[in-house]
């Protein structure tokens, strides 16, 4: 690896954890061909050990670390909706789970579902399709407000720059309201477009991560 | 004359009452107590961002902080952090982008300035086009075009040129003085020579 890259936080990870025993211990482990953030998907058994809760602005995120195998993985469980709590629990408990995570390109490991000895319900995201299904049905509705906002904000500063009076002042208001409208409408329709993306473009590997979890959980666990 | 080089002291200890702030266009700033001093570590990815230090309360740290308070409060400056639950290691360079003191580092990663010239790079080719587009659809002379062709030369090699002088001298043996602190910075942690960490360093 370059120089570069290890300078520019793109990097291996240094923790030491991850071992050949972790490897020959793995349930399963899949390479994925053709992936922009993801190399591989592995499928880990075992306690959760060594266990930590970042120091965020916004705790709500959940950013947890913990080691499972000898590999850390890294977990934001607002995604998953958990909190650290129910991660703490297990820990304390010292839980077995299965847990399918990506092995990222920088090398790095990431959870995305969790099945907890003895519970039926993994600790999963959304399914693909669900997400896509409601940025679908959230998107007409920033179009809409972006287009009458953006029409909005043309007529009130037509007005307002035509109107030589005082009177230019509340289409002056007008015209800027409506203008913070159309940016936030277009930061949600960037956002949309951007997770809708990001659907589309990691399907296959999403595909298998919910092939795989449910081989390991269950039929019903998942919508895919 | 040369400036004298800042006291950089290596501290370690666990970090207490640690905290994550937003400072917004300056970036983020986590503060924390070790060994019975107060810190500062600035970053400048958010710190719910997957590629910001990953610091939680109780941690084994080692530091490398400026050994003298820069704040009314008596907060210290750090200038790099080695998480010892996983073992990764932050060097800062963003806290330094805004500052000409004496005790500050380089602004940006050794070996990183492809980047940022690749940045400047794509900035000006869009201005070009842009710039073309709007001659081609006015049918304004292209006199102006060339004007602006040469503007953006201009603002390349003034972007590039310094940065490659820099990384030339380090690369021959002759550091500015910001690159001697950085050298100070990876020594105080046992990280031998920027150029050339001997473990993976996170810029942050």
């Amino acid at each position: 690896m370059s120089d570069f890259m290890e300078n520019a936080g793109v990097t291996t990870p240094s923790n030491g954890l991850a071992s050949a025993k972790a490897v020959e211990t793995m349930k399963e482990l899949i390479p994925i061909a053709r992936d922009r953030r993801a190399r591989a998907i592995k499928v880990l058994e075992g306690p959760l050990d060594h266990f930590r809760v970042a120091v965020t602005t916004s705790m709500e995120i959940g950013r947890v670390r913990f080691a499972l195998e000898g590999i850390l993985i890294d977990a934001r469980l607002r995604e998953q909706n958990t909190t650290p709590e129910t991660l703490q629990a297990l820990v304390n408990q010292r839980t077995p789970v299965v847990a399918g995570v990506f092995e990222m390109h920088d090398g790095t490991h990431t959870l995305d579902w969790m099945l907890p000895q003895g519970v039926q319900q993994p600790i999963a995201p959304e399914p693909t399709s669900v997400k896509t299904q409601k940025i679908r049905q959230s998107l007409p509705r920033a179009l809409r407000l972006a287009a009458a906002s953006s029409l909005i904000g043309v007529v009130a500063l037509f007005l307002a720059l035509r109107i030589e009076s005082a009177w230019n002042l509340p289409f002056l208001i007008v015209a800027a309201l409506a203008m913070a409208a159309l940016m936030l409408s277009l930061f949600q329709i960037a956002f949309s477009i951007s997770a809708l993306w990001e659907s589309f473009s990691r399907r296959q590997t999403l595909q298998l991560m919910a092939s795989v979890m449910t081989k390991y959980c269950g039929e019903r666990t998942h919508g895919n | 004359m040369a400036t004298e080089r800042p006291d950089i002291q290596r501290v370690e200890g666990r970090l207490k009452k640690l905290a994550a702030k937003s400072l917004y266009k300056r970036g983020n700033a986590y503060s924390f107590d070790v060994d019975g001093q107060s810190m500062w570590f600035l970053t400048r990815e958010p710190s719910w961002h997957p590629s910001s230090p990953f610091l939680a309360e109780g941690d084994r740290v080692e530091l490398a902080v400026l050994n003298t308070p820069l704040t009314p409060t008596g907060e210290r400056w750090v200038y790099a952090l080695r998480n010892l639950e996983d073992d990764t290691v932050y060097v800062t360079h963003f806290a330094w982008q805004r500052t000409c003191e004496p005790y500050a580092a380089t602004r940006i990663p050794p070996a990183s300035e492809h980047r940022y010239i690749l940045a400047l790079s794509a900035l000006l080719i869009t201005l070009l086009v842009m710039g073309a587009c709007i001659v081609a659809l006015t049918g304004t002379d292209s006199a102006s075009w060339f004007f602006l062709s040469g503007l953006c030369i201009g603002a390349w090699l003034l972007g590039t040129v310094p940065l490659y002088v820099m990384r030339w001298r380090w690369k021959a043996g002759r550091p500015t003085h910001r690159q001697r602190v950085t050298e100070a910075v990876y020594r105080c942690l046992g990280l031998g020579s920027p150029l050339a960490p001997n473990r993976p360093v996170r810029s942050v």
